[in-house]
């Protein structure tokens, strides 16, 4: 014990005692030079507790907040149409885009689980006394607050925009969005069960290629009622919602999922067993209900809200900020119809139809989609094209169509009329390139018509609908002929 | 030149074996889903089986991702073998292995979201993992095409041609030209610069006392 | 050699047998160590590695008793209390190149389940041991070798382990290193019980008051280190008399054997 370098042996020593002479240390040089290294006290930190801020800032967690910003904001970018101005459109987003979040929250959960094992820490931490389950917990915890933080920021920014312009408060909207959440938690779970199962190294990729897959699977088979047990939805559009009670359900399922996968991953047999009873019985009232019937108009959404003046136009509540620009395209139109027999005198939007009504013309109304034509600032139409072609579907007669090709005139003369209903409508992208010989006629056609007086260009209109209506070929070729 | 046990050797040591496994579950798993999916009453035929196109080479070429950085990169590199050479052959071989075998799950009109389209992705796929090795080590060198292959396929752009030809080429139809430019540059430039530089060396003070020495 | 099993051992070990399939690696070990600095010493593949296993219970003796700080490793409650008495570096440890030492140390401390109030000052404490202080928020993979093994043994000390089992500790240390680690050793070895296995017979000299021998996964010998130089006094070879000991106590056991 007295070798040569025997040092001043203190005893258990007080690191606060700032360096005294004799105790030998690493770096005595060094130490000396910053004395306040020695004399600083506990750190006060932040309550945050210790493992879990240490996974936030230097787990995967890091890395899994900006990539979940970025990708929240790519599928908000991509489609704003889907969303814009409407909080429930949000909310159904959020779920929708789960199929590429989840993934990626796979992916994540299980590079975090796979650490261990890359980094060879198994020897380490098999001496330690904490349960296995507690670091695993922690380290799923802060994975999924990471992702979570990174959603809810993305979509944040989405809601300012929404804010800015809604027109409805939904009641429901949340519960699609924390629901949402708890799809997310239970998919890093399932990452977390991966990563710490399967030694692969491209594991977390893997992972989340099959979730990826296996999400878009229910997209497939239609209005099967077990689809509701996935955390992504593609059919959940604004103005309607879910019964709350679906909404607890789902809920449950996913805590009871999440459950289950960490009890796996962490090998807590009785746990799983527990966990997954629960999962089971959660999930048998979820599948054997109806699919897609679980949807419900939300009576304040779908009210209409209507122009005050010129010809009406209505728009559901939910869409109400819509209305002026949508009233602006369709207004012109409305006022050429004016006075045509059998023309619609009036536009709605197709959410304040009654349910299960489809028809695009009917009592004296031309019903609208308008779900898809928001803008992510929610000023203009995104899809004006979109509504154009329902006024022309409105001349349209499709019952020549189905039976066969008709007379190429026959074109000609649809495509005329069709042209002379939307003069007033905002030229688009396609206008200005040169004409097809056949489309020289049609304009030609087209001059011919706008030449004739007010009241006769009406005349014209009027019986061209009649004859389109009663499917006449004759008729319509007639009245082509007609202009020449 | 090398013998045939030493060739073994090399390919046990990369993981060669994983690596054909995957291929081979993939390939049939994009049969059997490109099938199921063109035979769907509601979609339009072999075109629905845009999911299989995109994602089938993409799990491919992450597969290959692992199989292009040794267990030591430093190691290996001093040695005497004309690893530039290696390094190609080894992209181009694992690119026309997963290319070969996909394109077999895609023969049924094969033009219309089919063989060629497999082939294209997989062609682009291989590249951009090959890039991303030489950028962020093999470990990390799927991160580059699952992202960009996750984003596009999410974003589902509309338009065919045009400026979605060139950023989105893993979905569109193989007879868009600028789509398979793309594909190829990336191709190209990913396997120039593995050759070049080769697979990220690693974080050298991994578990260390041995290594160190 | 046969050694009785006391109340104040920190380890006692009797009959310990251990196998990796059908190799059996360690086989009829009795071994008792009591608070101090012990040396293990041994040829390579003598099983050295594989009793620090069993000690840090991460490995299952197949047959045997194994009782350490007065507890037997079977019973699971028992089980958790020592482990938290317990520090442990492996010969290979892994660590999280992005964590800062200090993270790591407090990572540790929380995973040996220091209580929450104490662990700032048990991090501090554990990494001025060892002479990290001043690193304590560089990140793990910008250090250098030996710096890694010192902030490995803080990770094991953190917790003021009662049994604490080093396994090639000074592996990567340079020379002014290793000196400085045996002084913390001896500093260590007061009122805790520590078992350093090592190839530089020199450190065992030199830190350690007992020493233990294994060859082929059976003890061929224990004692002090004195006991080991006598034994080497007439015989064995090697350049300083622990050497000489060392391998004269090697050759006498294989040659019992035979």
């Amino acid at each position: 014990m007295n070798g040569p370098d025997d040092p001043t042996v203190n005893g258990p020593n007080d690191p606060m005692t700032a360096g005294r002479p004799g105790r030998r240390t690493w770096l005595v040089e060094r130490r000396s030079r910053r004395p306040e290294q020695r004399t600083r006290p506990a750190r006060r930190r932040p309550r945050l507790v210790g493992p879990l801020r240490v996974e936030l800032r230097r787990g995967t967690a890091a890395t899994t907040f900006p990539v979940m910003v970025g990708a929240g904001v790519w599928v908000l970018a991509v489609h704003p149409e889907d969303w814009g101005g409407r909080w429930s459109a949000l909310a159904s987003y959020l779920r929708m885009s789960m199929l590429v979040l989840c993934a990626l929250m796979v992916a994540a959960g299980a590079w975090q689980a796979g650490r261990e094992r890359r980094r060879r820490m198994d020897e380490l931490l098999g001496s330690t006394p904490r349960p296995a389950w507690q670091p695993l917990v922690v380290a799923w915890l802060a994975v999924s607050l990471a992702g979570t933080a990174g959603l809810l920021l993305a979509f944040g920014g989405a809601a300012v925009l929404v804010a800015r312009v809604a027109t409805f408060a939904d009641s429901g909207w949340w519960w699609t969005v924390a629901v949402g959440v708890l799809g997310l938690w239970a998919a890093t779970a399932l990452g977390v069960l991966v990563g710490r199962t399967v030694p692969l190294r491209v594991a977390a990729p893997v992972a989340g290629l099959v979730t990826y897959v296996g999400l878009a699977i229910p997209g497939y088979l239609r209005g099967s009622g077990w689809n509701w047990l996935s955390p992504m939805h593609d059919n959940l559009l604004a103005g309607r919602r879910l019964p709350e009670h679906l909404h607890l359900l789902q809920a449950g399922w996913f805590v009871a999922l999440t459950g289950v996968l960490l009890a796996l991953a962490a090998r807590r047999r009785l746990a799983a067993l527990l966990c997954a009873a629960l999962a089971v019985a959660v999930a048998l009232p979820i599948g054997t209900g109806p699919g897609p019937d679980r949807l419900r108009a939300d009576p304040g959404a779908v009210e209409p809200v209507c122009t005050r003046t010129g010809p009406e136009v209505c728009v559901a509540r939910i869409n109400g900020f819509l209305l002026d620009d949508v009233a602006a395209l369709v207004q012109p139109v409305l006022h050429r119809l004016a006075g045509v027999p059998g023309a619609p005198t009036r536009a709605a939007d197709d959410l304040t139809q009654p349910d299960g009504a489809t028809d695009p013309v009917a009592d004296g109304t031309i019903w609208l989609n308008l779900q898809n034509q928001a803008t992510a600032t929610g000023e203009g139409v995104a899809n004006s094209d979109w509504l154009r072609a329902a006024f022309h579907s409105l001349v349209f007669p499709l019952c020549l169509y189905r039976r066969g090709e008709p007379d190429q005139r026959v074109d000609q003369v649809t495509w005329v009329a069709g042209e002379w209903l939307l003069t007033e409508w905002p030229p688009t992208a396609s206008e200005g390139r040169p004409l097809l010989a056949q489309q020289r006629t049609q304009e030609t056609l087209l001059e011919r018509l706008r030449a004739l007086p007010e009241a006769e260009q009406r005349d014209w209109f009027g019986r061209f609908l009649a004859a389109a209506h009663r499917c006449d070929e004759q008729r319509l070729i007639g009245l082509g002929e007609e202009l020449w | 030149m090398v013998s045939g046990r030493l060739l073994r050797l090399h390919l046990r040591a990369r993981r060669a074996p994983t690596f054909l496994a995957g291929v081979g579950v993939v390939a049939v798993l994009a049969w059997i889903g490109g099938n199921w999916l063109a035979s769907r009453p509601y979609f339009d035929g072999p075109a629905a089986r845009i999911p299989v196109v995109t994602l089938a080479p993409l799990l491919g070429a992450t597969l290959l991702a692992p199989t292009l950085g040794g267990a030591d990169e430093e190691l290996e590199r001093g040695t005497p073998l004309p690893w530039p050479r290696w390094r190609l052959g080894h992209v181009l071989l694992g690119a026309t292995l997963i290319g070969g075998t996909l394109m077999l799950a895609g023969l049924r009109t094969p033009e219309v979201f089919g063989a060629y389209a497999l082939l294209r992705n997989t062609l682009g796929c291989v590249g951009l993992v090959a890039g991303a090795a030489v950028l962020l080590g093999a470990r990390l060198a799927w991160v580059a095409a699952f992202g960009y292959v996750c984003a596009v396929y999410a974003a589902a752009p509309r338009q065919i041609g045009g400026a979605a030809g060139v950023w989105a080429w893993p979905v569109q139809p193989s007879a868009v030209g600028s789509s398979w430019v793309v594909a190829l540059v990336l191709l190209v430039v990913g396997t120039a610069g593995y050759r070049r530089w080769g697979a990220r060396a690693g974080v050298r003070k991994g578990p260390f006392i041995y290594k160190k020495r | 050699m046969t050694v009785g099993i006391s109340a104040t051992a920190t380890v006692s070990v009797t009959g310990l047998r251990v196998g990796y399939g059908r190799r059996v690696v360690l086989d009829g070990l009795d071994l008792e160590l009591t608070p101090g600095v012990h040396g293990l010493l041994g040829p390579n593949g003598a099983g050295k590695t594989t009793l620090i296993r069993v000690l840090a219970t991460v490995a299952r003796p197949e047959r045997g008793r194994v009782r350490l700080l007065d507890e037997d490793i079977t019973d699971r409650a028992a089980l958790r209390r020592i482990r938290r008495r317990l520090g442990y570096l492996p010969q290979d440890f892994g660590f999280y190149p992005r964590f800062t030492v200090r993270e790591f140390v407090e990572y540790f401390a929380w995973l040996r389940e220091v209580p929450r109030a104490e662990v700032p000052l048990a991090v501090d404490r554990a990494l001025d041991r060892v002479g990290l202080l001043d690193r304590a928020d560089d990140r793990m993979r910008h250090l250098s070798g030996g710096m890694l093994r010192r902030a490995g043994i803080a990770q094991a000390i953190v917790n003021d382990p009662r049994l604490l089992l080093l396994d090639e500790p000074t592996a990567g240390l340079d020379p002014e290193q290793r000196v400085e680690f045996r002084a913390l050793l001896r500093e260590l070895g007061i009122d805790a019980c520590v078992l350093v296995s090592t190839h530089l017979v020199e450190d065992v000299g030199t830190a350690c008051a007992r020493v233990s021998l294994l060859d082929g996964g059976r003890l061929v010998f224990t004692g002090t280190t004195e006991e080991l130089v006598a034994a080497g006094v007439d015989g064995g070879s090697g350049d300083s008399p622990i050497e000489r000991g060392y391998t004269a106590v090697l050759r006498g056991a294989r040659a019992e054997q035979r």
